[in-house]
């Protein structure tokens, strides 16, 4: 690590002596987040003190540093993760420069070597990206190419391997882009567009199994296009990858296929969007056997709202990559001030729903044999050709079903209102557990589906400049799962420096009468500048975390958080 | 210049490519190679729960290779983690303090994992998912058996008590090392349920095997044989007597011994006696 560092340094200092002649050296640029975990022992929530590391504390850390000049720019990122916090992978746990590069554009030629983050069309084939909540940074490491031959026209190429921690994967990622804009080439006017685009992307890793003959090179291309004109924009990609057997997919030997559709229309306070995707057997990663979420080559939109208040969020959706199908439409509207519905201020209203199901999936087990007679034991799916499906068919397991509706409304000079009626069907066994289509049927169950009703009111009282009030007042109710839930917020800030925030999370209804307890944390936040400091003081309930049949338990924990970020 | 540039393009795109394979299996019946070694004995601590939905696909994998390479596996199903906490459902705890040891210490990812002979500690993904078994169990396999270990074991059925007496014989030279020996109880057919692959299903009737219950040495990773060479025909014994947990079935009670370097954790031989089989 250090000699990347090295690396670093020499580059840029003799970019600079290169350069001495110019008073221009340059803009140095970053940013910076550390936060510190104390834990506390608590034993009701935590029985078997799974969750009471030994440390005590821990803390993680990021810098990013960029380094620009002209049409040259490089950087790093230091991260430190010591050790890894609860409800990490164990993986993360260690420390050193995890990103490094050096870019220059000239002449429409876009050159970056070091780590990199991409994304071809919606992802279906490509998508590096960090979350570093969710402990989630497959970016590559190696040359990243863009040219634009013509206005409107853009190429792309990559190769590299992808980040594994602190380490890097098996396989190496090569993959190509081109996007064609027709309005700038054509001179076309007015405000209709047309984009159409192509990708490849395929990995290389070697196979050494003793089994079976495994794809060393597993391919997947992507076509696309998007229609934008004044109010509509249509985006329609579909992808088909090759043969890849992994520990993902059971080892079957068929190709995959993944179709998104996004379409959606504004004007006049309307607001209108329809959505699609299937996706057959299309996780996409550089290695076969890797950890939950790491080594992910593609990504699959998810086609669901991503709820932020805390209580619907307890039942998030799981992407199902080894097959799904689903549909998503929102519909909203905004009524104009001074009418019936508007009122004094005007009122919007969202309606949205989304949904996820099975694949209609007819399994072609294969025979396995007995060593010693050659008769048949039973039939496997690992080596065989998997399933067969049709298109359009629906499978007889619902994952998912999400309806809400959202009032948002300005009530006087000084109240604003949000209120939320949220109405999920989740299957607990697929989207929690990672249950398999194959799991259910090999058993002759059925998953087990989970019907929640929530409702949430937001609101936010205006006391004085710079003062206001926030309150957040939830409810979930359930008869499966940990029952019915409470909880209250409130957050008071000073603008632009000062928060403070209470939650109390009570689950008044879980069937366990020992787990009826509330989960109260309390925060400060405080800013000047560019810097935030926030600290608090918090019960975290226990969550399991799945892909892919294999379970990671992300414990319950208590204790005491800092957190510190700036950028200069 | 500018048709160099996209020819570069679209030749780099030309060059990926991927592979069409008409027989996904090796042979005609999908067998894996037996390996060349025919005596060294792999040790498989496997992590499991009777909460965990994906344990009983785990442990049937365990079993099939218990019974591809047999006399060369021995296993060991330790109940330990958030898996394996008592329920309404899964009312009975069998985790054990060494369990809980041998699981804080390794630290598997999730459950089910599976170590074969420790390999590959300290790497934090030392326990490997049941997809890596296959390949991993021909490796340590293909390592060549250097030491013999002989074991005499007996229950005393009046004192109650397990008697294990261990003979650790070098067949080869043995490099510098801190070797310990470690010895476990294990327990079969011990009925509880079980939560099945989907995640709803529990079979009541679930039949647990290889389940650690005990430690030998009275601790979790055992204790020193020698520190330092081990020469060709250097030889050892370790004999324990241990009192039987009346909720053992002494018709179903085996042990599982090993010796192994502490420097790496890497066991280099293992073994395994049944009082009755």
């Amino acid at each position: 690590m250090k000699k990347i560092f090295t690396g670093f340094n020499l580059l840029v200092c003799s970019f600079l002596l290169a350069q001495n002649n110019s008073s221009d050296l340059g803009t140095i640029s970053g940013n910076f987040q550390s936060d510190f975990q104390y834990y506390i022992r608590d034993t009701l929530i935590d029985p078997s003190g799974e969750a009471d590391p030994d440390e005590r504390m821990l803390g993680t850390g990021f810098l990013n540093l960029t380094y620009s000049r002209g049409n040259f720019i490089a950087g790093i990122r230091y991260e430190n993760y010591q050790n890894q916090r609860v409800g990490l992978p164990a993986g993360y746990n260690s420390e050193g420069i995890t990103y490094r590069y050096a870019r220059f554009i000239k002449d429409r030629f876009d050159v970056t070597v070091g780590n990199f983050y991409e994304q071809f069309g919606s992802g279906l084939t490509l998508r590096t990206y960090e979350e570093r909540g969710l402990g989630i940074d497959n970016n590559l490491d190696g040359i990243r190419m863009a040219y634009q031959p013509a206005d409107g026209v853009t190429l792309k190429a990559v190769i590299g391997r992808q980040r594994n921690y602190f380490d890097k994967g098996a396989g190496l990622v090569r993959g190509f882009d081109a996007e064609w804009s027709l309005k700038p080439t054509l001179g076309w006017t007015g405000n209709t567009n047309l984009i159409i685009g192509g990708s490849f992307v395929s990995k290389f890793e070697a196979a050494n199994d003793p089994e079976l003959n495994l794809p060393e090179n597993v391919g997947t291309g992507a076509i696309r296009v998007n229609l934008i004109t004044g109010d509509f924009n249509i985006f329609g990609e579909y992808a088909y990858k090759s043969t890849d057997p992994n520990s993902f997919n059971d080892y079957i030997f068929k190709p995959g296929e993944g179709i998104y559709i996004a379409t959606s229309y504004a004007n006049n306070g309307l607001g209108v969007s329809l959505g699609f995707k299937r996706y057959d057997n299309f996780f996409f990663k550089s290695q076969r056997e890797s950890d939950l979420q790491q080594l992910f080559i593609n990504y699959l939109p998810s086609l669901t709202t991503l709820h932020t208040y805390t209580l619907p969020a307890l039942y998030s959706f799981n992407t199902q990559g080894n097959g799904e199908m689903g549909f998503q439409g929102e519909v909203s509207y905004n009524f104009k001030r001074n009418t019936l519905f508007g009122g004094k201020y005007g009122t919007l209203v969202t309606v949205s729903y989304a949904n996820s199901y099975s694949l209609d999936k007819d399994y072609k087990l294969r025979p396995r044999y007995s060593r010693a007679d050659t008769t048949i034991i039973d039939s496997v799916l690992r080596g065989s050709q998997g399933y067969s499906s049709s298109f359009l068919g629906r499978g007889p397991y619902t994952y998912f079903q999400d309806l809400h509706i959202e009032f948002k409304k300005k009530l006087s000079k000084k109240w604003k209102a949000t209120a939320t009626y949220y109405n999920f069907v989740y299957n607990n066994s697929t989207l929690i557990k990672g249950a398999s289509d194959y799991d259910y049927e090999s058993v002759g169950s059925e998953p087990d589906i989970f019907f929640v009703n929530a409702g949430v009111l937001e609101l936010l009282y205006k006391i004085k400049s710079r003062h206001a009030l926030r309150t957040e007042i939830q409810g979930l109710f359930t008869e499966q799962d940990r029952g019915n839930w409470a909880l209250l917020l409130m957050e008071y800030s000073i603008a632009p420096s000062w928060f403070f925030a209470i939650q109390d999370a009570y689950n008044y209804g879980n069937p366990d009468e020992d787990l009826q307890i509330h989960y109260i944390s309390a925060n400060v936040g405080y800013s000047f500048g560019t810097t935030r400091f926030q600290m608090g003081y918090g019960r975290q309930q226990q969550g399991v975390f799945c892909v892919g049949g294999i379970c990671r338990i992300v414990p319950a924990s208590n204790g005491f958080t800092f957190g510190v970020t700036t950028n200069f | 210049m500018k048709k160099l540039i996209v020819c570069s393009f679209l030749f780099s795109a030309a060059l990926m490519s991927c592979n069409k394979i008409d027989q996904p299996l090796k042979n005609e019946y999908g067998f894996a190679p037996l390996p060349d070694s025919s005596s060294k004995v792999v040790l498989l601590e496997e992590f499991t729960g009777t909460s965990c939905n994906n344990c009983p696909e785990a442990a049937e994998k365990a079993r099939e290779l218990y019974e591809t390479f047999p006399g060369q596996v021995v296993l060991l199903a330790i109940h330990a983690g958030g898996f394996s906490i008592p329920n309404d459902k899964h009312p009975q705890d069998f985790r054990t303090q060494t369990g809980n040891d041998i699981y804080n210490f390794f630290r598997p990812q999730g459950v089910p994992s599976g170590m074969f002979d420790r390999s590959g500690h300290p790497d934090p993904g030392a326990p490997l998912f049941p997809s890596k078994w296959d390949a991993a169990i021909v490796e340590e396999l293909n390592k060549p058996a250097v030491l013999a270990l002989t074991p005499a074991f007996n229950f005393d059925e009046t004192k109650k008590e397990l008697n294990l007496r261990t003979e650790i014989v070098a067949t080869s030279n043995l490099p510098e090392g801190d070797y310990f020996f470690s010895a476990f109880v294990y327990e079969d057919s011990i009925v509880a349920p079980q939560t099945l692959e989907d995640g709803v299903s529990i079979d009541y009737d679930y039949v647990h095997m290889h389940m650690l219950r005990g430690s030998f040495t009275g601790n979790s990773f055992g204790e020193s044989v020698v520190e330092g060479t081990l020469n060709n025909g250097a030889a050892y014994a370790k004999a324990y007597t241990i009192k039987a947990d009346e909720k053992w079935n002494p018709e179903h009670l085996g042990a599982v011994f090993f010796l192994y370097d502490r420097n790496t954790y890497e066991i280099i031989q293992a073994g395994s006696a049944h009082l009755h089989k």
